[in-house]
């Protein structure tokens, strides 16, 4: 039992879902080449309303939930460079790997997913430089 | 038994966590225009998911994109159990505001 639990243990410490990384790229915004910046910012991602139960469970009513709630919601990619910087040229979304397990976790010890977080990375075009 | 809990506890694993939505906003009116595709991911999200081209997908601009998962992508997920998990990017398309595409999503100020 005891080989079990340490098992249980291990496999959420090293398991969660991947990076799950996805670009998005705006290449017209970088030319004429230009000086770049790069901004990292959280974003956090949690229960839908059907949810009941944890792990496998969880994934089947999350999934299918439409209302699965985005605790940051819609950003305002305006608000995300600093002045100086008129246009993004590409945005990453991915997890890392302590996002993802502490999201197995989470899922498995709180029953449902409360907190999922993940990064976003953007590259910021400064294309009049000073 | 131990084994088959152990198997049953990987599974579980690679099945949880791994639904969300996010949306991101870039401040031009909508045209009404939305593109959506499928993004191929494998092996729990290991294995990533070609870039999407916002200018090719809305050449006049874009006004919101994202990324979520729905019933069609869901469906293969769990019945590969994660191996191939897909996901759907969108993006909306900006109303044309001038013949060259305008350059977006960041701060306007740095633009007066």
């Amino acid at each position: 039992m005891i080989r079990v639990v340490a098992l249980f243990l291990c496999i959420g410490l090293i398991s969660g879902c991947g990076p799950y990384r996805i670009k998005y790229l705006q290449p017209h915004n970088a030319e004429p080449p230009a000086q770049t910046f790069q901004v990292v910012t959280g974003h956090a991602h949690g229960i839908g309303p059907l949810v009941i139960g944890g792990g496998a469970y969880f994934f089947l009513l999350q999934s299918m939930s439409p209302a699965l709630i985005d605790y940051t919601g819609e950003i305002d990619t305006r608000k995300i460079c600093p002045v100086g910087y008129d246009a993004i040229s590409e945005v990453q979304h991915y997890h890392n790997f302590g996002q993802s397990s502490l999201a197995a976790l989470i899922s498995w010890v709180g029953i449902v997913n409360w907190y999922h977080r993940s990064n976003v990375i953007y590259q910021c075009v400064r294309s009049h430089p000073e | 038994m131990t084994r088959y809990v152990a198997l049953l506890t990987i599974v579980m694993f690679g099945w949880s966590g791994c639904a969300y939505r996010y949306q991101f906003n870039t401040g031009l009116p909508p045209s009404g225009e939305r593109v959506q595709e499928w993004r191929h991911i494998g092996l729990w999200g290991w294995i990533g998911a070609e870039p999407f081209d916002l200018d090719k997908a809305c050449p006049m601009g874009v006004s919101r994109y994202g990324s979520y998962i729905n019933f069609a992508n869901w469906l293969p997920a769990f019945i590969t159990v994660g191996l191939y998990a897909p996901r759907t990017v969108f993006a909306e398309c900006a109303l044309a505001t001038s013949p060259a595409q305008p350059k977006t999503g960041a701060n306007p100020e740095a633009q007066r």
